[in-house]
């Protein structure tokens, strides 16, 4: 037998209806059950029907008292008196916010700052992180890729791995194929000069990604005939800055990489080819030779990626020949366009702001309950008057909802701003976030976190008035009634929270201060002060042969030297700001390459035998690279594949090709901030010699000259050089480069800076708010102290001791969660570890030493406390 | 002229209520005769309040509602205790006691 109550459950519910007419029948019943029993003792029938409806009572207002339980038991009737309930606590509320404007104003400030932040991130984060992709069938989108290292470094998989691919994978349809360029746009010989993100790619591209061009056309097979004019399909941020979203864009021209191009075709906004992140530029890619091609492809309906990677494993080679990554290859849905640093980032503040708005909500909370205990007597005497506990609870909720409503209109006004300061505080200018805007989904997600804050910070004073006790509270004054002993324990909770969540928020931050300090100090190895390099050379269409390029480049050197105010040049691959990365290893001539090496990659430079003075990099032993068989490796370099020192003589090369050099020197180590959070191995460092008549080199200068004036001169210094070399890259100040590695940690510091002073500002007036309440509920205890001979020292002493213990409550809860919590930031730290004792420390003091001013005002006031009035007052 | 309902507490009338029904299952009219014939008409109670009572009960998941026939043969709604409303009637009926012998005791020393 079931219990009753699952009973009822099952048994379907009555309509209104008929449970008003099985009362009438029950009545009747009643009266005539009663007047038959009167009649048998031998009462006249009238009479006993009298006596029978007299003692029945008020039959109409029974009706009405069973109609009312009929009604909230039938669903709709239910629904109608539930909502005319709402309507009444919706009103009840707006005038309990009416009644104390200048409380509700703050309580709703404090959320709206709370609310605007999260809304703010979150747009962000359903930006990046949650909307699908913009592609027709993006979720089926996949890509091959290769990788080094256990998977760590992503490398460019070789074009035999992808025909291999193309040709046999029965699980994918549709692959395209595609090669990612950097593109310089603009005439050097004209003006200045910038990169663009560009793409080489088939006519089937834009179906593949389905889109189509705003304006004009895409690539067609036409264009990718070797006897072609070059045409090119921009992005509309190119459309915008280069054309003014001129409309008549079609048959005008840009030049890229040198080349005049037509402009064919604009591409929406929201374009961008998949995987490679290119928005800018796509021209026709016309062959296959010498390029490292990307291939992305859709699975086909119904196939999982496991199946596609079991295929893969089957049918592509399991290492090139290339040697230029060592882990099997795999099919992956890495339609990735955020990047992993990015996303961790992004996740980061995501966590910040979770932590301010639960700060925001403690603090509101607080001051909720403070007022909740102040109108105790109105819950009680609504209780006594027949009001249901579970009526008051809906009450309160519907006021902190109401409240946090408000809140939410207003936070919605605050997130713009948030937005534009993280976009502004991005590092890149965050041009990929300038599509990030506050949309529907963003807005559905303000709603429901306002509702939630109000639940979350209403239940508490929601709980508190509902347990009111009638007897005792209707007994007792308000102030020393005894409920408050629970009141002030939950409070004194909530402050706690409040304090341990903003150590966990400066812990963060002082995390940051700390890794921007000891990349601040890095001893980068070389002198960057009045360092710039540009990076020059000629176009790939130059017919120009290895002696004019040797003379050009020597004019070049010449012409620069010339400059007024340039105490030298040299020529390289690249600027010892900017490392250039080689793949596969470094072979050591008599060793074996092993397999997964960790020395998958390393940091190579091209330089001229000048470079080293140039740049103020000391050579601990032998010479620079004089010739092509020469090389240099850095110290680092040197112990970790010559432990006992005897690198100087060994020959070497790039694995599996170039011809051996012999290592003649050993450099001191370049280091470079931002360089150690990647996986790339750039400690390792290798320079051979910079071959006098290359295609293209980096010039670097030695000046003090301000940069434009320095960027003029050299441009004219290389065009009289040779009017065929071209400016690839604008003047780029060592400085200020190694300045920019750091620009990710200046990013999360300046977020998560803001928000850890937030978060104390409002811990701090929590601390204050308990204390003030807790000093008026113990007014007449200190009146009594106070009158038995306590000084007022004595008194501040023992307010004093009650705010540090709850912030020493908060601080060591706090410090056990950011130990656990700062392990998110370990990607961007530097020179300090996550729970970093000194960090944890300070953060600590700080946080005692607000709890101390917050604590001093109610001190104070406790200390200069009349005895005579604090016994008297009740 | 009976009371109404208003003058006796909630309370004491639906732990009456519980009480009667703790024998065995009743229908309204059977509740009231017992109510009245136990009391012998001490407390006057309007019949409305105690099918109040009754529908109050009822709701609350105490007792439970179920039509029958009478020994009259005619078609009368039974109600019987629940598992909650025996828990109810034994933690009621100990506050009562407990008050009544405090109160007993206060009245007996006077």
């Amino acid at each position: 037998m079931l219990p009753s109550g699952i009973r009822r459950l099952f048994r379907p519910p009555q309509s209104y209806r008929r449970r008003m007419r099985d009362l009438d029948e029950e009545i009747r019943f009643h009266i005539e059950t009663h007047v038959a029993q009167l009649v048998a003792r031998g009462v006249p029938e009238s009479d006993a029907r009298a006596a029978a409806l007299e003692r029945f009572g008020d039959s109409d207002d029974l009706r009405a008292y069973c109609g009312a339980i009929a009604a909230r038991r039938e669903p709709a009737r239910r629904l109608r008196v539930w909502i005319g309930e709402l309507v009444q606590d919706v009103r009840f509320a707006g005038r309990q916010i009416e009644r104390a404007p200048a409380f509700s104003a703050i309580a709703a400030l404090i959320l709206a700052l709370g609310i605007g932040a999260n809304t703010g991130v979150f747009s962000v984060v359903n930006h990046l992180l949650i909307s699908p992709l913009p592609f027709a069938d993006g979720n089926r989108m996949v890509v091959v890729m290769a990788t080094s290292g256990g998977g760590k470094i992503l490398v460019t998989p070789d074009p035999g791995m992808i025909n291999a691919w193309r040709m046999r994978a029965r699980t994918v349809q549709d692959v395209v194929v595609f090669d990612e360029v950097g593109f310089t746009l603009g005439d050097s010989t004209l003006g200045p000069t910038r990169t663009i993100s560009g793409a080489a790619v088939p006519p089937e591209m834009l179906s593949f990604i389905g889109m189509k061009p705003l304006l004009g056309r895409g690539i067609l097979a036409a264009d990718t005939l070797a006897d072609a004019a070059p045409v090119v399909v921009i992005g509309e941020a190119m459309w915008r800055s280069e054309f003014a979203e001129s409309r008549d864009v079609i048959g005008r021209s840009i030049v890229l990489n040198g080349v005049k191009h037509g402009v064919v075709g604009v591409m929406p906004e929201r374009f961008v080819i998949p995987f490679a992140g290119v928005r800018d530029a796509i021209v026709a890619r016309r062959h296959a030779a010498n390029s490292r091609p990307a291939a992305i492809a859709k699975l086909r309906p119904g196939a999982s990626i496991e199946d596609a990677n079991k295929e893969a494993a089957a049918i592509l080679p399991p290492r090139s020949e290339f040697n230029s990554y060592t882990d099997p290859p795999r099919i992956a849905r890495e339609i990735d366009l955020v990047g992993r640093q990015r996303k961790q980032m992004i996740l980061v503040l995501f966590g910040a702001v979770g932590i301010v708005l639960l700060i925001a909500c403690a603090n509101v909370a607080n001051l909720l309950l403070a007022r909740a205990w102040g109108r105790q007597r109105e819950f009680t005497v609504r209780i006594a008057l027949g009001a249901g506990r579970w009526r008051i609870v809906r009450q309160v909720l519907t006021e902190s909802v109401l409240l946090a409503s408000l809140a939410g209109a207003l936070g919605i006004g605050f997130s713009y701003l948030v937005l534009n300061g993280v976009r502004a505080a991005l590092p890149g200018g965050g041009t990929d976030f300038n599509d990030v805007h506050i949309e529907a989904a963003v807005l559905w997600w303000s709603v429901a976190i306002s509702v939630m804050t109000g639940i979350l910070f209403g239940v508490g004073p929601a709980l508190a008035a509902a347990t009111s006790n009638a007897a005792a509270t209707l007994k007792a004054s308000t102030r020393s009634s005894t409920g408050g002993t629970v009141a002030r324990r939950v409070r004194a909770g909530l402050v706690v929270g409040e304090v341990a969540l903003s150590v966990v928020l400066l812990a963060s931050a002082g995390l940051m201060v700390r890794t921007l300090i000891a990349l601040d100090r890095i001893d980068i190895g070389f002198d960057s002060r009045g360092l710039s390099s540009t990076y020059i050379g000629f176009p790939p269409t130059s017919v120009a042969d290895s002696t004019t390029r040797r003379a050009a480049w020597l004019a070049v050197r010449d012409g620069v030297r010339a400059i007024p105010g340039v105490r030298g040049v040299t020529f390289a691959m690249s600027s010892p700001a900017d490392f250039s990365v080689s793949m596969g290893g470094l072979e050591v001539e008599g060793r074996a390459l092993a397999a997964g090496d960790s020395m998958g990659t390393f940091a190579s430079n091209a330089v001229s035998p000048d470079y080293f003075s140039l740049a103020g990099i000391p050579l601990t032993r032998g010479h620079t690279p004089e010739d092509a068989h020469e090389v240099v490796i850095n110290e680092a370099f040197a112990r970790r594949l010559w432990p006992n020192g005897n690198a100087i003589g060994a020959r070497v090369r790039r694995a599996g090709r170039g011809p051996w050099g012999t290592i003649v020197g050993i450099s001191t180590d370049i280091r470079l901030p931002g360089q150690q959070t990647d996986h790339l191995n750039r400690d390792l460092q290798f320079y051979d010699n910079w071959p006098g008549s290359a295609l293209s080199g980096t010039v670097l200068v030695r000046s003090d000259l301000p940069a434009t004036v320095l960027e003029a001169a050299i441009r004219k210094a290389v065009h009289d050089a040779s009017p065929a070399l071209k400016t690839f890259m604008p003047l780029q100040k060592a400085d200020k480069k190694i300045a920019a590695g750091a620009d990710t940690q200046r990013f999360v510091l300046r977020l998560i800076g803001a928000f850890a002073l937030f978060a104390m500002l409002l811990a701090g007036v929590g601390l204050h708010g308990v204390i003030s309440y807790a000093v008026n509920q113990r007014t007449r205890e200190i009146g009594v102290r106070v009158a038995l001979g306590a000084q007022a020292r004595d008194v501040t002493r023992l307010v004093l001791f009650q705010g540090l213990a709850l912030a020493i409550g908060g601080v060591a809860v706090g410090v056990v969660g950011a130990v656990i919590a700062t392990r998110l930031l370990r990607t961007f730290l530097y020179g300090v570890q996550p729970g970093d004792p000194v960090t944890l420390g300070v953060v600590g003091a700080l946080l005692l030493g607000v709890a101390l001013l917050a604590t001093y005002a109610p001190a104070r006031r406790a200390a200069r406390l009349d005895p005579l009035e604090a016994l008297r007052a009740d | 002229m009976p009371r109404d309902a208003s003058d006796l507490l909630h309370g004491t009338l639906d732990v009456l209520v519980l009480k009667t029904l703790s024998w065995g299952p009743k229908h309204g009219y059977a509740v009231a005769e017992w109510i009245h014939e136990t009391t012998k008409g001490e407390l006057e109670i309007v019949d409305a309040a105690l099918y109040k009572a009754l529908h109050r009960l009822e709701d609350a998941g105490a007792i439970a509602a179920e039509w029958g026939v009478s020994d009259t043969n005619r078609r009368a709604k039974y109600y019987s205790l629940t598992a909650r409303g025996r828990k109810m009637l034994r933690d009621e009926a100990e506050t009562w006691q407990r008050y009544a012998v405090a109160v007993g005791t206060i009245l007996g020393r006077a």
